[in-house]
């Protein structure tokens, strides 16, 4: 889907003296149908890297194939859909309108530009919103729009630069939702993030920037996994059955085995209090409950086209 | 085209919605109901009337003109700073959609400031012509569209004490029958007083029994009309008219080769006149708004701004620069150059052919048109879009 060899881009002043190197040598692959992340603290290169594969900045040496094609083919955008760091909306459109804007430009037809925007304001739960103008969102609510906009064409290639990035636990975690019904439908993810444990959740393969420079690449399993130590999950056991399972570990070891309770991670919990407190004030402000991921853009919904025959 | 209507759309709404299109009536109509009353006329009917015309549509015009600079030059280079133009160029638009897209969203708020402006002239116009105050003189000779006839080149322009020159006018059509002929003309006298002139005025042709002759005194250097039955031409749709210097001092009357003379015959309703006038101005403005999506599309704004300032600027001081050409300085060769440069921009105004009941005739409209939106505004959108397509967008700030 990507192929980036020996990617280089050089930033030059007004008399094209160069003055920063941010991108440099970079050579890396993205394969069709998985989910592959950019990884780097700020200034690190990812969202340049990000932007010459859109076609935004022109590379200055190297070879970059993008959906086959130059990233600045018509053709190829067609398949693509972006969701910037920042969400660079027209603040005197309402929710309805961008999306309605963004799907004219893909040329989608009048029915389908309706039926996924519809679909798309209550994946990011802003169908109650859908009037109000993109200016008075608030930053988390602009970021689901930019979302939104960048699912309305059922791109590909989906290019997410810091998609949580101002979305509360629950926005993130339908990020991490929609991510994975995306790459199940053999769509293409390219994500640039330095939230680590956003990357590990989605991420199949990685790429670490830094300073311009691809630092270590490869799986998530290859990068993580300590192949010199196990971890051993228990159910609840009698007292006894423990104390000979440890014994058995301290004899084999030779020193004390570390025995602690899993905890639940603070994401699912929280997700567990807001579920219960909307089903108490299903009423409240700010952003609605999504429907869950667009139908066009699950599995089911493509099946469903292919098997029932259309009306004549 | 659907995404070239989609931009266009972004743009008329934007501009609606952050009240431009508020403020711009609301200094459009200032300006057409504020200025007759700042802007002393001759104090006759026909003068308010003129004033009314020529300066206040002038102001909506500039008014018009400056908004669309500044709105064409931000409309690319705006979207450019705050990188809304990232999610619109990452879509699979062109260079050129985009361009054209800013241009008729451009162009359709412009048209619609301008029948509004136009609409208001009009009943301004009504109004102040209400009554009795709807005179003939004013309606015959500002409130009509009259197409504008020179005579032939005439190896003499000038009249010698006690003789008489023929001067012909070939009219494209024939006259309209119940409709006069105006004979417009402007001397100047070789006496440095500006008393009348005692002249007399014959025709018709040499060959005819029934020619009409008429004696004025008319002061030099002053526009002066007379009545001409439209009979009076011949069937090859040529007159004829003899102009006798028969003034009792002696003195030559010399009479200007470009607008001294001219016949003036009914071409049609001053309505339909009015209307073309503001079309000609429309794509007046549409060259404008090409100047300034395409500085927008290479430029930041403030850069943006200054350069389609100057172009637009020197595109209509043709009359200043052609003067200063003729100077003995030592930039007469950058004059001379910016001249020549600036000329096929250089056109008669609008609004003054208008306030003088001239023809704004389909054919000008249509000449304009063709040239200022789609010669010179294609080749301005060829140059944005080849720009634009070999910038990068996503420069850091």
């Amino acid at each position: 889907m990507i192929e980036a060899v020996h990617l280089t881009k050089v930033f030059t002043d007004f008399w094209r003296r160069p003055k920063v190197r941010a991108v440099n040598d970079v050579s890396f692959a993205v394969r069709a149908g998985e989910v592959f992340g950019l990884l780097g603290p700020n200034g690190s290169g990812k969202s340049t890297t990000l932007k010459l594969i859109l076609g935004l900045l022109h590379p200055t040496s190297g070879r970059l194939r993008v959906l086959g094609r130059s990233p600045r083919d018509v053709q190829t955008k067609k398949r693509i859909g972006y969701l910037p760091e920042d969400t660079y909306s027209y603040p005197y459109l309402n929710a309805r309108e961008t999306l309605t804007f963004y799907g004219m430009l893909f040329d989608l037809p009048a029915g389908v530009r309706r039926e996924r925007t519809a679909q798309l304001l209550d994946m990011i739960g802003l169908r109650h919103a859908q009037r109000r103008p993109v200016g008075e969102f608030s930053k988390g609510m602009a970021r689901r729009i930019g979302l939104a906009q960048a699912l309305i064409n059922d791109p590909d290639l989906v290019i997410l630069d810091e998609p949580t990035s101002g979305l509360d636990p629950i926005g993130c975690r339908q990020v991490k939702d929609l991510i994975q019904t995306l790459r199940a439908r053999g769509k293409t993810v390219l994500l640039s993030s330095h939230l680590l444990a956003d990357v590990e959740d989605v991420c199949d393969r990685i790429a670490i920037l830094y300073n311009g420079q691809i630092r270590a690449q490869g799986t998530i399993a290859e990068l993580l996994e300590q192949k010199s130590q196990y971890r051993l999950t228990l159910p609840e056991l009698p007292a006894a059955a423990l104390q000979r399972i440890l014994a058995a570990a301290r004899a084999e070891l030779g020193r004390e085995p570390v025995v602690e309770h899993p905890r639940r991670d603070l994401e699912a919990f929280f997700l567990d209090i807001v579920a219960q407190a909307r089903r108490a004030a299903p009423e409240a402000g700010g952003v609605g409950p999504s429907a869950g991921v667009a139908r066009y853009l699950t599995a089911d919904e493509q099946l469903r086209k292919l098997v029932v025959p259309p009306k004549t | 085209m659907k995404r070239v209507w989609a931009i266009a759309g972004i743009a008329v709404r934007n501009a609606v919605r952050s009240r431009v299109v508020v403020v711009m009536l609301g200094l459009l109509l200032l300006a057409i109901v504020g200025l007759p009353l700042t802007i002393k006329s001759d104090g006759t009917v026909s003068g308010e009337v003129q004033v009314l015309l020529r300066y206040t549509l002038g102001a909506v015009t500039i008014l018009l003109s400056l908004a669309t600079l500044w709105a064409g030059c931000a409309a690319v280079a705006m979207e450019v700073q705050d990188r809304q133009i990232h999610l619109v160029m990452t879509k699979p638009v062109r260079a050129g959609e985009l361009w054209l897209g800013k241009w008729v969203g451009l162009m359709t708020f412009n048209a619609g400031l301008l029948v509004v402006a136009g609409a208001v002239t009009y009943g301004l116009l009504l109004w102040n012509l209400r009554g009795e105050r709807a005179n003939p003189q004013v309606r015959e000779e500002i409130l009509v569209a009259r197409r504008v006839v020179r005579p032939e080149p005439s190896p003499v322009y000038s009249i010698p004490p006690g003789r008489a020159v023929r001067f012909t006018f070939r009219l494209p059509q024939t006259p309209v029958a119940d409709r006069p002929l105006i004979l417009r003309y402007r001397f100047a006298s070789s006496l440095t007083d500006k008393n009348p002139v005692a002249c007399v005025f014959v025709a018709g042709a040499p060959a005819r029994a029934d020619r009409w002759q008429q004696q004025q005194f008319s002061a030099p250097g002053g526009v002066h009309t007379l009545a001409i039955p439209p009979a009076l031409v011949g069937a090859d749709r040529t007159l004829t008219v003899d102009i006798g210097n028969i003034h009792p001092v002696p003195l030559t009357m010399v009479f200007d080769p470009r607008d001294g003379l001219a016949v003036l015959s009914y071409a049609g309703t001053f309505a339909g006149n009015f209307a073309r006038t503001l079309a000609v101005v429309w794509c007046g403005l549409g060259f404008f708004a090409a100047v300034a999506v395409t500085m927008g599309s290479l430029f930041s704004l403030p850069v943006a701004a200054l350069v389609a300032g100057e172009v637009v600027l020197l595109a209509h001081i043709g009359a200043s620069l052609r003067t200063l050409a003729g100077d003995e300085s030592w930039l007469r060769g950058v004059y001379v150059v910016l001249y020549w440069l600036t000329k096929p921009w250089q056109m008669p105004d609008p609004l003054a052919k208008l306030a003088t009941g001239e023809l704004v005739s389909w054919g000008w409209l249509g000449a304009v048109g063709l040239w200022q939106v789609l010669v010179c505004g294609g080749v301005l959108a060829a140059v944005g879009t080849w720009f634009f397509n070999r910038r990068e967008l996503g420069l850091p700030a």
